[in-house]
């Protein structure tokens, strides 16, 4: 295994020349990982004098920042596990905030919130029963030494995968899996000190979290820390903070769905005068990923001095903390077009018999040191390259668990079943399905459930004929969400229905619906028990999309 | 065109041009989320009426704007401002 700090507080404690700058509504702030580490240490002494215990559960309720910062080293350092959440960001964004939080506050082992003072009016009504710690009085604590030392195998963040929802899962990493992956990304993309990690991912998203705030840390890097509001408002300034630094070498993390928003947004007066020679890696991940969508960014970027090696496709779950593999420095990303048909049916990788039968395919690169990867059949049974099956994952970066109603985490021994598709070609993973209707949106996976629950709640919907999935649209570089419901009436939906069902499912759970297909009654498929059958539905709204089409 | 009509216009052509949804469906009542437009696209589309008008609308009030017509307001109280 590869050396480096042994955990969070040692890496605070080493990290001593690497710079730090953090971009907010009021300014960029430029600081060092010793100054943070101060911040640290200060809300760690307020913790302790606050009686929070080692172990309570805390959300962290900030925008990327100092006090978000300050906030998370200093659980950290107190022993208690944090969880970011995202306070209202965005358009419209306060309303969905305010359904969620309380839901939230009061999930398992969590004895309170951590938030900045103007947030703490919404929060009283909010999530009254709620107690809320503001930021700049956990930083107002004394300069203390920190205290113990970390438990390896004890839970230190806790990751809520399912964005912003209800019951989100609650995926428990420890302290030891959150530094093996940090260290084996960092080993795996060489970073060193006198580098850079440029970013904007929010630190609720574990690739903003554990990709673009730790990996600098544990290395004594520097990092660029912007929020996504700027960048969906500018775009270019990624790109100028980069090339800002050049010739720094920097590395990026971002999810796919950013370079196709690049390639949409940036006009030729936004490049002028770039100079992205330093963009050494620019990890690509969180979602499928187009290789249209990435050409179309190498051939805008390219005059701009974009090292054609850049780009670096990578797959990882909140389930191995991270990442899991990374196309290899240097080695252009890989890349396979396949026969649809084949990898369909047989589940084998094969040349494509023709132009309709191709299906190009974008691959995440080989499994980091340590880590290892299989693909699995049905079975269980272990498949060589060039078959399809399910990608299993072993390392030292696997999860604790997901936290079960008493707060404790739960996971069964051996190797993680991601519940991922994929093959190994050439080495490299190339991942082609999702987890089993998993739908994932901006980087952010979500659960169907969710939005099935909440739409069949709408007076005019029939209960438990709701269908939600995903379909992939490179055009947008995500995916779009859809839902098939079938109405209650016999005579058709009710006016409104759509519209009622639209802005519900975006008020409690967040979420925007893209194409709401309203069926008639008996169209969605069951199983013998009465439940929806997802990937069923899918192909029937699919037909019916086509036969409204033609 | 008063500068209210003329800001509606314009989040209704972006609306249309990101949804191919039928213009008649672009009410002052209307939400983002009623045409399927998730955040990371609604924020999009906010931000190229912040540059079209060169104004830009205080986050906090951004969070609590639900509807294009509370928005059309937002950007004109900045241009009135001027």
């Amino acid at each position: 295994m590869t050396d480096g700090p042994r955990d969070l507080p040692a890496a605070l404690a080493a990290a001593k020349t690497g710079r730090v700058v953090l971009r907010g509504a009021g300014g960029a702030v430029a600081t060092d990982w010793q100054a943070l580490y101060a911040g640290g240490r200060r809300v760690a002494t307020s913790l302790r004098r606050a009686g929070v215990a080692p172990g309570a559960r805390l959300l962290l309720v900030l925008p990327s920042g100092e006090d978000a910062l300050a906030a998370l080293f200093g659980c950290f350092l107190a022993g208690v596990v944090p969880s970011f959440v995202s306070p209202p960001a965005g358009v419209g964004s306060e309303a969905t905030f305010r359904r969620l939080i309380g839901p939230l506050a009061a999930q398992p082992g969590v004895i309170g919130l951590v938030a900045q003072e103007k947030l703490v009016g919404l929060l009283g009504e909010a999530a009254p029963a709620a107690r809320v710690l503001g930021a700049a009085e956990l930083r107002a604590g004394d300069d203390d030494p920190p205290a113990a030392p970390v438990d390896p195998d004890a839970v230190g963040y806790v990751q809520l995968t399912s964005g912003t929802t209800r019951a989100p899962k609650a995926a428990a990493i420890s302290h030891g899996a959150i530094a093996a992956n940090v260290r084996q990304i960092g080993a795996r993309i060489r970073i060193r000190p006198g580098d850079a990690v440029v970013g904007w991912l929010p630190l609720f998203h574990d690739m903003g979290l554990f990709g673009a705030l730790l990996v600098p840390l544990f290395h004594d890097a520097d990092l660029d820390l912007a929020r996504p509001i700027d960048f969906l408002r500018r775009p270019a300034s990624w790109l100028r903070a980069i090339s800002d630094r050049a010739p720094q070498r920097v590395i990026s993390p971002a999810p796919a769905f950013a370079f196709r928003y690049v390639v949409a947004r940036c006009r030729d007066r936004d490049l002028d005068g770039l100079d992205l020679s330093g963009w050494d890696t620019a990890l690509c991940g969180a979602e499928p990923i187009h290789a249209a969508v990435l050409e179309a960014f190498e051939a805008r970027l390219a005059p701009a001095g974009l090292p054609e090696a850049a780009l670096s496709p990578c797959y990882g779950l909140a389930e191995a903390t991270l990442a899991v593999t990374i196309t290899p420095p240097d080695e252009r990303r890989a890349g396979r077009t396949v026969s649809r048909a084949a990898l369909a049916g047989a589940g084998a990788v094969e040349p494509p018999a023709g132009d309709d039968d191709a299906l190009e395919l974008v691959g995440c690169g080989t499994p980091l040191a340590g880590t290892r990867v299989r693909i699995v059949g049905e079975d269980g049974a272990e498949l060589p390259p060039g078959r399809l099956g399910e990608v299993v994952v072993e390392g030292p970066s696997l999860f604790a668990g997901y936290l079960d109603a008493e707060g404790a985490p739960e996971r069964p021994g051996g190797p993680l079943r991601t519940g991922d598709l994929g093959f190994v070609s050439g080495e490299h993973l190339y991942v082609t399905g999702r987890r089993k209707d998993v739908i994932i949106l901006r980087g952010h996976n979500h659960h169907p459930e969710e939005v099935e629950w909440v739409a069949a709640k709408v007076p005019g919907v029939r209960s438990g004929r709701v269908a939600a999935f995903g379909l992939s649209d490179p055009a947008k570089g995500t995916e779009r969400l859809c839902v098939l419901l079938e109405a209650e009436a016999r005579s058709g939906p009710p006016a409104g229905l759509e519209q009622a069902v639209r802005r519900r499912v975006l008020e409690e759970s967040g979420l925007a619906i893209d194409r709401l297909l309203v069926a008639d009654r008996g169209t969605i498929p069951l199983t013998t028990s009465g439940k929806v059958r997802r990937a069923e539905a899918r192909r029937v709204y699919l037909a019916l999309v086509e036969e409204t089409a033609s | 065109m008063a500068r209210k009509e003329e800001i509606a216009g314009l989040i209704a052509d972006l609306i249309v041009e990101a949804t191919d949804v039928d213009r008649s469906a672009v009410t002052p009542r209307s939400r983002f989320a009623d045409f399927g437009l998730d955040s990371v696209e609604a924020m999009a589309l906010v931000a190229q009426v912040e540059e079209r008008y060169g104004v830009s609308v205080d986050e906090d009030e951004l969070a609590r704007i639900a509807t294009l017509r509370e928005l059309v307001r937002a950007v004109e109280r900045l241009l009135k401002a001027r």
